[in-house]
């Protein structure tokens, strides 16, 4: 057969109708024309037309002989039976629904888990090449680090080492600006310090005015330029098309638009995604909180990263080995024992970023595979169903394939028909997944956004993710259709045919169905006990001894003019009449139970001046020298601190007295502190020797029991509290705490009032409860509790449906007997009995299979998951129980439903439809 | 006259619409069909019908095509005509034909001694 027929007969097998009509119209014309010969010849009408259909032949054997030359008889086969099945899941609608909406259910709950690990993990940076993208990383003392100060980077990019460098700043020193468009001020935006040939590396064309160049990055302070992202451009400015040369007011320094990037940009960091860049010169005006790094680089500020594109033809090796040495001329000699015990001389290396840097990914990664896991097992439980409800509608049309199998049909045919419908239910049930996934995904990046900065995230699905779903429908398919397809055919026509309304006999399929309930029940009770753990692990990490409830807690930052030059002559006492006139102010609100302030949110205590501690109290700025000493933060607080944020105090509070400029300095140390300073000691009325300039011996008053809002996991940070005016900080800004009486919703538009009364000059960030701060910490225990509890219940639904289902069936297969022995005496009770007694070993073997599935669980939990669960002993009776529990109180329901239903069954009705 | 014969060999129905349409330009089925019956003088008594299933081979071939147009009788009717490609498959098979019919008359007017 030539290519040219071949597709000719393919076309034909899809406009079949329309070919039939035709054929039905020539042939017609034919045997008419016949026809009026003959009678031209003399022959009455009727007898015309009978000598015409004899000259003509048999016509349904030759029309026949045409359909079957026409097309591709396979292809028209399995037309029909998609028809045929489309046919059957609208007749009965109820079916179609149930299969379909689990299954997309579940293939949506995949593929959302899925697109959120691709766009994390795999997706691509969208800029030129990103494969031949790295980002350079430095070796010191055995530890890997990717930020280097500024002059470093501008030594390493002097270095003709056949590699090209851009810098941009680390969203370690996070770039948060108050923002204002004429006049008018605006929630606070991210923005990011790029090197001049930032965009240039990469790639980067601008869809409206232009980038960032060489030349806007000369002069320290010379450039206030700013390029938009596309989504602050939409989001903002509407997409304005005038929009270079608008004026934009970050941190109150003026800077000009000059152009927007395009939609798919972000920056190289996946999750984050700046609002704005901004050219490095200009780092002072709006980073101030850290000083100016550019004219004054502090050694311990490592704010910048680069990102490298090797020349082609220069290996990796060459370009490490030529920067090497400019690096190690430009950083702080380390003492030589200290090297010598931590290993080699200081090293530079590139890692790929092809697909972008990410915190995200370090610490989603597990947990989203974990939730991978979750979801496919619920998936398996939803295909269990739907094979039971797919076995269960393969008996009741048993006469139907029985006849059809007498009447010459091929089993071959019969099969591929049932695996049709199935392919059809699959593909129904992927779209419907694909499109639910869509929805799911927003949610979950939403969820996991409760933190300062909004995930962004590139979520439109990719090649990779459609790939997924059209796998994972037809796996599913596989799954579920393969063995009622095997049943449907296996039917022995002379058996059958006698009892086509089927006894105690046909009850085939329940051996499978059996078995997958016992699947289900096994695989809901592992997923019932794994969501218990997380539960466990989140409760373990939440919990805290402070006594106030963090909803009740509002933290609100507040930065007066001048409070990054503290500094300056007067500026401290200034600020301290502002804060102190704030904080009279808003204690007096009404349904305010106390007011504090301190410069360190309780969320990221790393931003607290460090230093080092030596036994016996002595602290000191760290340095190169003091890297492996353990070391504490000190923050400045004014009275009332731990009384507003729940946190116990033993000795006393600073008073008045302590917080007037000139006071004798004073302290408070928390729990940890003590530990490594003072162990064993009591340390309230010992001096802590701070040895920076100016050097000051504190008085302990106090000792604060450990707070532990930030970092659960890791080992409390040892702190040290002073007063505003004794603090050692340039920091001037400070957070506001306001423990409040009742619901905040109430009471903030009263403290924001206040705040404005007091001083109209301070620019108000937003005001969050402290448990919207603290909250963040745990984003990611919350996200696996939240969803794995949810799915498992999910599961556990989906089981008790096919456990119901299951005993539904057997009622309805043993109507008849059941009619007859309640027709002849049994007591309705017997009914019930027999429906539980299957339930209960039911449940019972699938509760006994799952227990060797949990022991490989625990065991496999706590040699990877370690990272992930967080105070949990390795038998859990508790959690096991609950499963337990919850499972038979769930299989009981099922059970008694079925058992209901069963009793109800009236002989007379029964008998009588047979 | 020999019995009229009702095979027809496979080929051959195809050689001789083509030709016919050859020779008379486009015709609707009915027409081709009284046609070769007429050429064949009796020596062939065709079911009309089966002549449809030839007409789709050569229209899947590519050697003739089809159309909708109207009957002598104002009827609605599909005409076929031969195409380009169809006249050279014409040419091509009759060579062929009268190849092998010389080579058989060769071989059969043997004298069988």
């Amino acid at each position: 057969m030539t290519l040219r027929s071949a597709l000719k007969r393919i076309q034909a097998s899809f406009t079949r109708r329309s070919l039939d009509a035709s054929l039905d119209e020539e042939v017609r014309a034919h045997l008419e024309m016949l026809a009026a010969d003959h009678q031209c010849r003399g022959l009455t009408p009727e007898a015309a037309g009978l000598a015409a259909r004899r000259d003509f032949g048999g016509i349904e054997q030759i029309k026949d002989a045409y359909r079957d030359a026409r097309g591709v008889s396979a292809i028209e086969h399995i037309l029909r039976d998609l028809a045929y099945a489309g046919r059957g899941l609208r007749k009965s609608p109820g079916f179609a629904v149930a299969v379909v909406v689990t299954l997309a259910l579940g293939i949506g709950a995949n593929t959302a888990v899925f697109t959120l690990i691709d766009a994390i993990s795999w997706r691509n940076l969208s800029v030129q090449d990103p494969e031949s993208l790295s980002l350079v990383s430095r070796i010191r003392l055995g530890r890997s680090e990717t930020g280097f100060t500024f002059p470093q980077t501008r030594a390493l990019r002097a270095v003709d080492a056949g590699v090209r460098l851009a810098a941009y700043s680390s969203s370690a020193f996070p770039l948060r600006l108050t923002a204002s468009v004429d006049g008018n001020l605006e929630p606070p935006i991210n923005g990011q310090l790029v090197s001049g040939n930032y965009f240039d590396l990469l790639g980067v064309v601008p869809q409206a005015g232009r980038l960032i160049r060489a030349d806007d990055d000369r002069v320290p302070e010379g450039h206030p330029v700013a390029v938009l992202s596309d989504a602050y451009w939409r989001r903002r400015f509407g997409r304005d098309p005038a929009i270079a040369g608008k004026r934009l007011l970050l941190s109150g320094r003026a800077f000009d638009i000059i152009g927007v990037t395009p939609p798919e940009f972000f920056g190289v960091e996946v999750g984050l995604s700046p609002d704005v860049f901004l050219p490095m010169m200009m780092q002072a005006s709006v980073m101030p909180v850290v000083g100016d790094l550019i004219v004054k680089p502090n050694v311990n500020r490592t704010w910048v990263q680069l990102l490298a594109r090797l020349e082609p033809g220069v290996s990796r090796e060459r370009a490490s080995s030529l920067l090497e040495p400019v690096y190690r001329e430009n950083v702080p000699q380390v003492p030589p024992a200290l090297r010598a015990r931590s290993g080699a001389e200081d090293r530079i290396v590139f890692t790929p970023a092809a697909t972008g840097i990410s915190d995200l990914r370090a610490h989603f990664s597990t947990s989203l595979f974990i939730l991978l896991g979750i979801v496919g097992i619920v998936l398996l439980i939803g295909c269990a169903n739907t094979a039971n409800l797919l076995l269960a509608r393969a008996a009741a049309r048993r006469p139907e394939m029985t006849l059809r199998l007498a009447l010459g049909a091929g089993r071959a045919r019969l099969m591929q028909q049932v695996l049709i419908e199935g392919l059809v239910i699959g593909a129904l049930g992927g779209l419907g997944g694909f499109a639910l996934a869509t929805v799911l995904t927003r949610v979950l990046v939403l969820y996991a956004s409760a933190g300062r900065v909004p995930i962004a995230l590139d979520l439109t699905p990719d090649l990779r993710v459609l790939a997924f779903t059209i796998a994972t429908s037809f796996l599913c398919t596989v799954v579920f259709v393969f063995v009622p397809a095997i049943r449907a055919v296996r039917v022995e026509v002379t058996a059958a045919i006698g009892s086509v309304n089927g006894t105690a006999r046909t009850l085939g399929g329940v051996s499978s169905a059996r078995l997958l309930v016992v699947t289900q029940v096994a695989l809901s009770l592992v997923l019932l006990v794994g969501a218990g753990l997380f539960v466990q692990t989140l409760i373990n990490l939440t919990t805290t001894d402070h006594d106030v409830s963090r909803d009740r807690v509002l933290v609100v930052r507040v930065e007066p003019s001048g409070s990054n030059q503290r500094g300056a002559p007067g500026m401290p006492e200034r600020l301290h009449h502002i804060y102190t006139a704030l904080m009279a102010r808003v204690g007096s609100t009404p349904g305010v139970r106390s007011v504090s302030m301190g410069n360190v949110s309780p969320g990221k205590p790393e931003s607290g001046a460090a230093v080092a501690i030596t036994p016996g109290g002595t602290v000191g700025m760290q340095d190169a020298r003091s890297v492996d000493r353990p070391s504490a933060s000190m923050q400045a607080i004014y009275r009332g601190y731990f009384a507003t944020l729940g946190i116990g105090l033993r000795g006393r509070d600073f008073t008045e007295a302590d917080q007037r400029l000139g006071a004798p300095p004073v302290c408070i140390v928390n729990e940890a502190f003590v530990r490594i300073a003072f162990p064993d000691q009591d340390p309230i009325g010992k001096t802590c020797i701070s040895v920076g300039a100016p050097r000051r011996a504190y008085m302990i008053v106090g000792v604060a029991d450990d707070s532990r809002y930030s970092n659960p996991r890791a080992p409390v940070q040892p702190v040290v509290y002073t007063p505003f005016f004794q603090s050692n900080t340039g920091r001037g800004q400070m957070i506001l705490y306001v423990r409040l009486d009742g619901d905040p919703r109430a009471i903030v538009p009263a403290v924001r009032d206040a705040i404005w009364e007091a001083d109209n000059s301070v620019p108000q960030y937003e005001v969050r409860t402290l448990a919207e701060e603290v909250d963040g910490v745990v984003v990611r225990e919350r996200l696996l509790a939240t969803v794995s509890m949810a799915f498992s219940l999910l599961a556990l639904l989906l089981t008790a449906i096919g456990l119901h289902g299951l005993l539904s069936y057997l009622v309805l297969q043993r109507k008849r007997e059941l009619a007859i022995r309640v027709a002849l005496g049994a007591r309705r009770s017997g009914v019930i009995a027999l429906v539980a007694r299957e339930a209960v070993v039911l449940v019972g073997l699938g509760a006994i299979a799952a227990v060797p599935l949990m022991l490989v669980f625990a065991r496999v939990s706590v040699q990877f998951l370690s990272d992930v669960l967080f105070g949990l002993t390795v038998d859990d009776g508790v959690t096991f129980a609950a499963a337990i529990s919850a499972l038979i109180l769930v299989g009981g329901v099922a059970a008694s439903l079925a058992a209901t239903r069963a009793s109800s069954v009236d002989p007379m009705v029964a008998l009588r439809a047979e | 006259m020999s019995p009229p014969s009702a095979e027809v060999p496979y080929g051959a129905l195809d050689l001789m619409v083509l030709k016919t349409l050859d020779a008379m330009g486009p015709q609707h089925g009915y027409g081709i069909a009284r046609r070769i019956e007429q050429m064949a003088e009796g020596m062939l008594a065709l079911n009309q019908g089966t002549i449809y299933p030839a007409l789709l081979r050569l229209e899947q071939k590519g050697w003739i095509e089809s159309d909708w147009g109207t009957s002598e009788n104002n009827r609605r009717a599909r005409f076929y005509s031969i195409t380009r490609a169809g006249r050279k498959q014409l040419a091509l098979e009759a060579d062929l034909w009268s190849r092998t019919v010389a080579m058989m008359s060769r071989m059969l007017g043997e004298p069988s001694s």
